[in-house]
């Protein structure tokens, strides 16, 4: 275990820039996003979460996967935008790497997502854990904070003038010896420090989700009438999609660059929008009701089915802060846990 | 010479939760040719021939233009693909020559939405872009030895015709075969070239059917629901496949009820919208089953388990 001054944070980020573009939470305004180390002032000691879930460094909002050129007389070349670029993301929070385990289960089952892969296999994760918990936060009803225990390059923890250091793979161990100068041994009273601010982090959630509960309700709950009964709130807006770390619904489009060249494009999409599941002669999901049936249902009821228990909500609470309508998912939820 | 299932017949794998180490690129991709890596990436094909089938169906044929490609390609009847226009978009159709046929692979379209017109106004030495087989198809292998009742109503019949096909070419393997096949008009029927041969053929009973009269039209009349219950089949040992618009579906899965068939000798197909063909994108599931991976083919037991979305 390692230690560095918040001073000497950006000179380890600028080194690192040497090989991969480096994303860093960004403080703009009030609220803190993740844009480039040069974008803008690192918010080196942010509190609580990003606006945006970090997903954006493995799954971005829209990407070319692929070029078509019909050079005509029978030849068509087809390109393929499979993404090379190196990213090291500095600062995510425990909550979007336990999304990003759940886009790994989906992108990463067999047959792979290609583009997924090559972003993931690129990236570098910096996590940086919690010390103090939002409002809305709820992660460690899920295991998933405030602290992480897996799923990242290097853990950072901030206790006061420094960041306690750890690494999580080959390739954060080897960054951490290859960076050593920016970095001084951890003793025992940092171990303690963190410990402790785990502990008080731990204790702080004034938001929780009863998820065993939940789990054992939704059994029942399909035709319940509360799907019906919230979306009467819902706006249809898709920004509980947007910020999800594990939303992972994309659409797939052709875009005519000139006459005779194509690309096909994909971007996000929400299981909220009416035309997500329409065809011609009808929609199996036609009511918002059901489409808000069908995003929980996916979350606590399909995902696990599919991928060995993996659950699609990691309690950052964005949902919750975002919500155009003012739905509170977890009230909601709770509700139907533990009756009405 | 038929193809006699010495080929590989890929289908999609069952989805499993790996870490990032466990990854191998292009592991479980049920496709021949470059193709093998990247999944969204569809095979340049040629349309060899256009059939009118009816006013707003037309039939492709198309001829990959890796020749290996084309010699390899092998599907499972019932599997469907994602048929491009390049430019325009993907959209899903069943595959439906048959499993045999090594010269083309041919796909029905009716005339519907952006990509499906896209597609009527191509013409033939056009190119397309095929991303197939996809999903899993019927269990003809499983059937053997059974009575085989298809039902099939409009552009349904596209869904159901490879394994018809197939089971044809494979006449000794099987029972009695019966044919149910009924349209709006007589103008509707597709496939009318295998028509007149199904109802030559002395070892199958082919029943077509039009649900109004129509001018200069003898054949038989009558919703295909109601014509089902009057030739009655009986359920012992037989399975009924059905496809066809959702309300002909509702019905022939009342009527086979009265007949008493059980569920788990009763298979359809789902159409849902999709896109990204391999259980990523969200839009076909069903519950927990997503119509690309799992589907199309499902059997009525199956579908009894699902949420009722469908």
């Amino acid at each position: 275990m390692k230690t560095i001054a918040k001073t000497k944070l950006i000179a380890f980020l600028e080194a690192l820039s040497d090989d991969y573009r480096v994303v860093v939470p960004l403080q703009q305004g009030t609220e803190v996003e993740m844009g480039e180390l040069d974008g803008g002032r690192l918010a080196v000691g942010y509190r609580g979460k990003t606006r945006f879930s970090a997903k954006e460094c493995l799954f971005p909002e829209s990407e070319v996967m692929l070029t078509f050129d019909n050079r005509g007389a029978g030849a068509v070349e087809t390109t393929e935008h499979t993404p090379a670029e190196k990213t090291a993301v500095w600062g995510v929070r425990p909550c979007d790497l336990a999304g990003m385990a759940t886009l790994d289960a989906v992108f990463l089952s067999p047959p792979v997502d290609t583009y997924y892969y090559a972003r993931r296999a690129n990236t570098l994760l910096l996590g940086l854990n919690c010390h103090e918990v939002g409002t809305s936060c709820f992660c460690r009803s899920f295991a998933a904070g405030p602290f992480a225990s897996s799923g990242f390059d290097m853990i950072f923890t901030d206790v006061a003038e420094r960041f306690l250091v750890e690494s999580g793979s080959e390739v954060g161990a080897r960054l951490l010896e290859q960076h050593g100068e920016l970095f001084a041994e951890a003793g025992e009273a940092d171990r303690q420090e963190a410990e402790s601010l785990r502990l008080a982090a731990e204790t702080a959630f004034t938001t929780t989700l009863d998820v065993p509960a939940l789990l054992v309700a939704l059994q029942e709950a399909f035709d319940d009438g509360v799907w019906e009964e919230q979306a009467k709130k819902c706006t249809l807006c898709g920004t509980c999609c947007i910020v999800c770390p594990t939303c992972h619904c994309f659409n797939v489009e052709d875009v005519r660059k000139t006459r005779k060249l194509f690309q096909r494009v994909r971007y996000w999409d929400s299981c909220q929008f009416t035309g997500f599941t329409r065809m011609a002669a009808e929609n199996s999901r036609s009511t918002q009701g059901e489409r808000w049936r069908q995003k929980i249902y996916d979350k606590f009821v399909y995902l696990p089915a599919v991928y060995d228990g993996l659950l699609g909500c990691t309690g950052c609470g964005r949902c919750l802060d975002l919500c155009q309508g003012n739905i509170n998912i977890v009230q909601v939820l709770e509700k139907v846990s533990h009756g009405h | 010479m038929p193809n006699t299932g010495d080929m590989p017949v890929p289908e999609s794998p069952a989805k499993t939760r790996l870490t990032f180490s466990e990854v191998q690129v292009g592991a479980g991709i049920p496709r021949a040719g470059k193709a093998a890596g990247n999944p969204y990436l569809p095979e340049i094909a040629t349309i060899v021939e256009i059939i009118q089938e009816t006013p707003n169906i037309k039939s492709f044929r198309v001829r990959f233009d890796d020749d290996l490609l084309q010699a390899a390609f092998a599907f499972k009847p019932g599997q469907v693909g994602q048929l491009g226009v390049l430019g325009m978009g993907e959209a899903t159709f069943a595959i439906n020559s048959s499993p045999s046929e090594r010269s083309y692979v041919q796909f029905s379209v009716m005339q519907a939405g952006e990509v499906t017109i896209g597609l009527h106004c191509l013409n033939e030495g056009d190119k397309v872009g095929v991303r197939a087989p996809m999903g899993r198809g019927f269990p003809v292998e499983e059937w053997k030895g059974r009575n085989l009742v298809y039902i099939m109503g409009g552009i349904g019949a596209a869904a159901l015709r490879a394994t018809i096909l197939y089971t044809l070419e494979h006449r000794e393997d099987y029972g009695s075969i019966t044919i149910l096949y009924g349209a709006r008009t007589p103008v509707d029927l597709t496939y009318q070239y295998d028509i007149a041969e199904w109802e030559s053929r002395r070892d199958i009973d082919a029943v077509i059917t039009v649900d109004a009269p129509f001018p200069g039209w003898e054949g038989r009349v009558g919703m295909v629901p109601m014509v089902l219950e009057e030739l009655a089949p009986k359920p012992e040992n037989t399975i009924a496949v059905c496809c066809g618009p959702p309300i002909m579906i509702k019905f022939t899965l009342q009527a086979l009820q009265r007949l008493e068939f059980p569920n788990e000798q009763v298979y359809t197909t789902l159409e849902k919208r999709m896109k990204c063909g391999i259980g990523i994108c969200g839009r076909c599931n069903v519950g927990s089953k997503y119509v690309c991976v799992d589907g199309p083919v499902f059997s009525l037991a199956e579908l009894k388990e699902l949420p009722d979305e469908l």
